[in-house]
């Protein structure tokens, strides 16, 4: 079926680059939204890992300050209610142990001090390196001095100092809680962060995701109604051949049952009529009645013979054959003239007799029909036929003055006989006709690598026969 | 002296019935019989005949390009054509390959016979429902197409000469007809063919035949 399926290659492929450049940014979008997520959660976990282990040690650290401060009244207790100086070198050693652990714990969180510790802290070194100091000075003492001075000692220097260390460790207790929570605040700042970001990619592959799924919808079902529509044009074509050729096996049984009724009609019965006059003149009594039998048997026959020169010249012109196109086109064109009346001038050059056989029986049968059409339907009074030939091709062309039609909607079984034989010869009828102006038909047809009258047909009885 | 008559048609009975006619006249004699153009040609050739009778749808080669041949190799030889074509295409091309008479074959046994004279003595012979077929084209075409009469434009003389020539006589004898000088005569046909816008003499007996002028 021709063009009803022709989409350019360029407008097929554009749609399936969109698809695959849509469907492989979606799976790019989708896989870089999982690596990311993925990526953005480990780090919070560790972030938060090393966040949560850096309080609790700091946490731990402090306790132990606590502890090793509460550890160190009593070992100075213990010192200064020692009676004998081995106790007290024992008390003594006990406390440097302790100091030393204090400093252990000390340096440890000192490792990783947070801005608003520094101050606290620092104030709690001094203080705890004060305390030491008082404290160590206690070793040197003497029993007595111990014994004179353990109390205000205890009471005056200690507790004081201890209570006032103890207080700047919650202090830092406090800020070091303050700074988990801020961490804290981080996290979920930085899972927020996450979040839209995850929110936002999700959002836009979604997008993306439906536009694609829309866009392959209305593609796909664009492509079914094309489908659909191609089927249907076919179906109508299909339809449209088949009433076609119903019509021409129509127009062919009814071109025989005209002819056989020609036959039979005409010819048969003018055959029928010299019999039966044969017979009379052969019963015939006198010469005189013979003869007047034989008359009726000669103009019978002269009939008979017009009927059936007119009959096959009907079929197809002896012209056509014997002389080429012009002549046969010319005989047309007289015998129109002379059945209705329709003045035909056929100009014609000479070369377009010198064609080959199917060009000739196309041209003729397609100006047969145009002119017939023109008498019958058209009420012209004029008909002009012009054939014109050159190496490439033969033009021919029929205009009348008659009264036109709508070629939209007109297209008689001889019009679709006369395109179908043109088409066949590789040519293309033209059809220009309106209400009122008139109809043009017209067209070329291509001579390709002519071989000049190579048909025996015309060969026999053209000027220059072979042989 | 009878008149020797080749029959060339490719059937027997058209032959036959020919044969059966003209051996009844006492000025004619049959001297051979062809079924094709070809043969024609061939027996021409060989018998020599004043008259060729001769079918134009005929196998191997046709009736008009036999007469060609034949008025080419023997020009005394003159060529009637007896056909069942009526149209003018068939007329013209048979005068053009230079056959002198023109036949149908329902026409009457007398115009055969009066045909087969004619062009014996070099005069040429339509019959006469062809003359009156070609008249009819002519003038409906003329009345159609509103066209002047290109005969009214000839000079008395010129139409005496037309008339001379388009019956087949040579300038010789239309000169001495008319007395006139031949190359006079030569002159007036020129005008003729231009004043009528004819290239040939087949053509300009075709036209006379037309205007009802001849047969």
């Amino acid at each position: 079926m021709p063009q009803l399926w022709t989409i350019s290659p360029a407008r097929r492929r554009a749609p399936w680059v969109v698809l695959v450049i849509g469907f492989g940014g979606l799976l790019v979008c989708i896989l870089g939204a999982a690596v990311r997520t993925v990526g953005a959660f480990d780090e919070e976990r560790n972030d938060q890992n090393r966040t949560l282990k850096s309080y609790l040690e700091r946490q731990d650290a402090l306790d132990r300050i606590r502890a090793q401060i509460y550890l160190s009244g009593t070992y100075v207790r213990d010192l200064l209610l020692s009676p004998d100086a081995s106790g007290a070198a024992a008390q003594n050693s006990r406390l440097t142990t302790l100091e030393n652990d204090t400093s252990a714990a000390l340096k440890s969180y000192a490792r990783a001090l947070d801005s608003a510790e520094v101050e606290p802290f620092q104030a709690l070194q001094n203080e705890i390196d004060e305390y030491w100091r008082v404290l160590g000075s206690t070793g040197q003492w003497t029993a007595e001095q111990r014994n004179k001075l353990r109390d205000s000692f205890f009471y005056d220097e200690l507790v004081p100092r201890r209570t006032a260390m103890l207080q700047i460790a919650d202090r830092i207790g406090l800020v070091n809680e303050r700074g988990l929570t801020r961490a804290e605040y981080r996290f979920a700042e930085a899972s927020d962060r996450l979040r839209r970001t995850l929110l936002l990619t999700f959002g836009f592959t979604l997008l993306g995701g439906l536009g694609l799924a829309l866009a392959t919808t209305f593609y796909t079902l664009h492509l079914e109604r094309k489908l659909e529509q191609g089927l249907e044009e076919n179906a109508h074509a299909r339809a449209d051949l088949q009433e076609l050729s119903a019509k021409l096996v129509r127009a062919q049984e009814n071109e025989r049952r005209t002819l056989a009724r020609e036959l039979h009609d005409e010819v048969g019965q003018s055959l029928s009529a010299i019999l039966m006059e044969t017979e009379n003149a052969e019963c015939a009594e006198n010469f005189g009645e013979m003869r007047e039998h034989l008359s009726a048997v000669k103009s019978l026959a002269e009939k008979t013979v017009n009927e059936v020169r007119d009959l096959a010249l009907l079929l197809r012109p002896s012209m056509l054959d014997d002389f080429g196109l012009v002549p046969a086109l010319n005989w047309h064109a007289r015998e129109m003239s002379k059945r209705t009346g329709l003045n035909v001038m056929v100009s014609a050059d000479e070369e377009a007799d010198d064609l080959p056989d199917e060009h000739k029986t196309c041209i003729y049968r397609a100006v047969q029909e145009a002119v017939n059409n023109s008498a019958r339907h058209a009420q012209a009074r004029t008909v002009e036929v012009s054939v014109s030939r050159d190496a490439a091709s033969v033009r021919f062309q029929v205009r009348d003055d008659g009264v036109g039609f709508d070629s939209r909607f007109v297209r008689g079984l001889g019009l679709l006989g006369m395109e179908e034989r043109v088409r066949r010869l590789g040519g293309d009828l033209r059809l220009e006709s309106q209400l009122g102006r008139g109809t043009l038909i017209a067209a070329e047809l291509p001579l390709s690598e002519m071989t000049p009258n190579s048909n025996g047909v015309n060969g026999d009885v053209h000027p220059h026969p072979v042989g | 002296m009878s008149i020797r008559i080749l029959l060339a048609d490719d059937h027997a009975i058209v032959r036959d019935g020919l044969r059966a006619l003209l051996e009844k006249q006492p000025d004619m004699t049959v001297a051979g019989e062809a079924s094709d153009g070809r043969e024609a040609v061939q027996i021409a050739e060989e018998n020599a005949p004043d008259v060729v009778v001769m079918d134009i749808a005929m196998p191997s080669m046709n009736g008009i390009e036999a007469t060609r041949r034949i008025v080419a190799t023997r020009p005394a030889t003159a060529v009637v054509i007896l056909s069942m074509h009526q149209d003018e295409s068939y007329v013209l091309r048979s005068l053009k390959a230079g056959a002198r008479g023109y036949l149908l074959k329902d026409s009457l046994r007398s115009d055969v016979v009066e045909a087969i004279r004619s062009v014996a003595q070099g005069r040429s012979f339509l019959t006469r429902k062809v003359s009156r077929l070609l008249q009819e084209d002519y003038i409906r075409q003329m009345e159609r197409r509103g066209v002047e009469d290109s005969y009214d434009l000839l000079t008395d003389r010129e139409r005496e000469v037309l008339q001379l020539v388009a019956e087949g006589r040579t300038n010789k004898e239309v000169a001495s007809v008319l007395n006139i000088g031949l190359t006079t005569v030569e002159t007036h046909r020129t005008h003729i063919l231009q004043k009528l816008g004819l290239h040939s003499v087949p053509e300009l007996i075709l036209y006379a035949v037309r205007k009802g002028i001849i047969a």
